[in-house]
């Protein structure tokens, strides 16, 4: 079998010899076989970059010189919305993840990455603050730190203030404090998120962050930075930057907000998991 | 009094009214809050007293 010729401009007169049939027709066409069996015993000696087209498969081949390899046709492994192109050996689907998480090199994976958990910060609870408590149970375990997000604190009752337990531990294990060098005493049953606010303004935003919250060998504090309505005058507010010290090891699974008097007004909470 | 629980696995809101003990618990919860803070108020009112200072004047000194 003649080896591909590439490519010839036959002028007038000239003679079309075997060879240049060969070389530069039958060697460079696209020729038509009914499965690769009929194929190898037609073709019993091909040459590099010859073409083939199988009818039983629908499938393109060319010759790398020692084997017959399928075409690239483009044809898409992809079935599902946000479906990613990988490849493995061959081109290959890497299914998409689920909300939130992030594309990750992983060589134990067919495709070289998974879809995993990334970093960050994830919301994992939002809602109003109203009635007497708003207790928020069942805590994942799987992040690094906490961060409560409270915006807009407004207490039913004049000058009260947030306060906040942890597992529904009301014993004397909390202490709050401005930060700043010393010793502390563990005085309350709850942590004091904000100061005394005015039930007539809605405003305010509280920043707690919960670091390492499930660790079992220390105890625990949450950072509260931010501000609130000051409970006197709507034109001014109180600023809030203080730690409330826990002194239990037990993670934290559960946090319990309420006002020292009262019901809440209004209000919204917002749950961040950070890793 | 209503308590609000949310489920934080599975986004679960619960609105229900507390039993007796948890009202018991959060009024002790809260006379406990105010108890501490005004005692804390009461020390640093004593201490600006005898510094002759307000509360303002302390706040300027330490900003």
């Amino acid at each position: 079998m003649a080896a591909g010729q590439g490519f010839k401009t036959f002028a007038t007169g000239d003679i079309l010899t075997a060879a240049d049939t060969n070389g530069y027709l039958m060697s460079q066409t696209v020729m038509v076989f009914a499965d690769a069996a009929a194929r190898t015993t037609a073709i019993t000696s091909p040459q590099q970059g010859m073409v083939s087209f199988l009818k039983g498969t629908n499938s393109m081949e060319y010759y790398t010189g020692s084997a017959w390899t399928p075409v690239d046709t483009g044809s898409s492994p992809l079935t599902t919305k946000g479906d990613l192109y990988g490849y493995s050996t061959t081109n290959a689907r890497v299914a998409v993840g689920t909300n939130g998480q992030v594309l990750t090199a992983d060589s134990t994976a067919a495709v070289g990455v998974s879809w995993a958990t990334g970093g960050g910060m994830t919301s994992l609870a939002t809602g109003s603050l109203s009635g007497a408590s708003v207790s928020l149970t069942s805590i994942s375990s799987s992040y690094n730190d906490l961060v409560l997000v409270i915006r807009n604190f407004l207490p039913a009752t004049a000058n009260t203030s947030l306060q906040a337990t942890f597992n529904s531990d009301s014993g004397t294990r909390y202490a709050t404090e401005v930060l700043t060098q010393g010793t502390v005493t563990f005085t309350g049953t709850s942590a004091r998120i904000s100061q005394g606010s005015s039930n007539s303004v809605a405003q305010g935003l509280l920043v707690c962050r919960v670091p390492n919250y499930t660790n079992t060998t220390t105890w625990k504090y949450i950072n509260i930075e931010g501000y609130s309505n000051n409970n006197t005058t709507t034109t001014s507010a109180n600023t809030t930057f203080w730690n409330s010290i826990y002194n239990q090891i037990t993670a934290i699974s559960s946090i319990q907000l309420f006002p020292t008097s009262g019901n809440f007004t209004s209000g919204t909470y917002t749950l961040y998991g950070v890793k | 009094m209503i308590i609000i629980e949310h489920n934080v696995e599975t986004g679960e809101i619960t609105e229900r009214s507390m039993t007796t003990a948890e009202i018991k618990n959060i009024e002790e919860l809260q006379k406990q809050a105010v108890l501490v803070e005004t005692e804390k108020n009461t020390r640093k009112a004593t201490l600006l007293d005898r510094l002759g200072i307000t509360e303002e004047e302390a706040a300027l000194l330490l900003g």
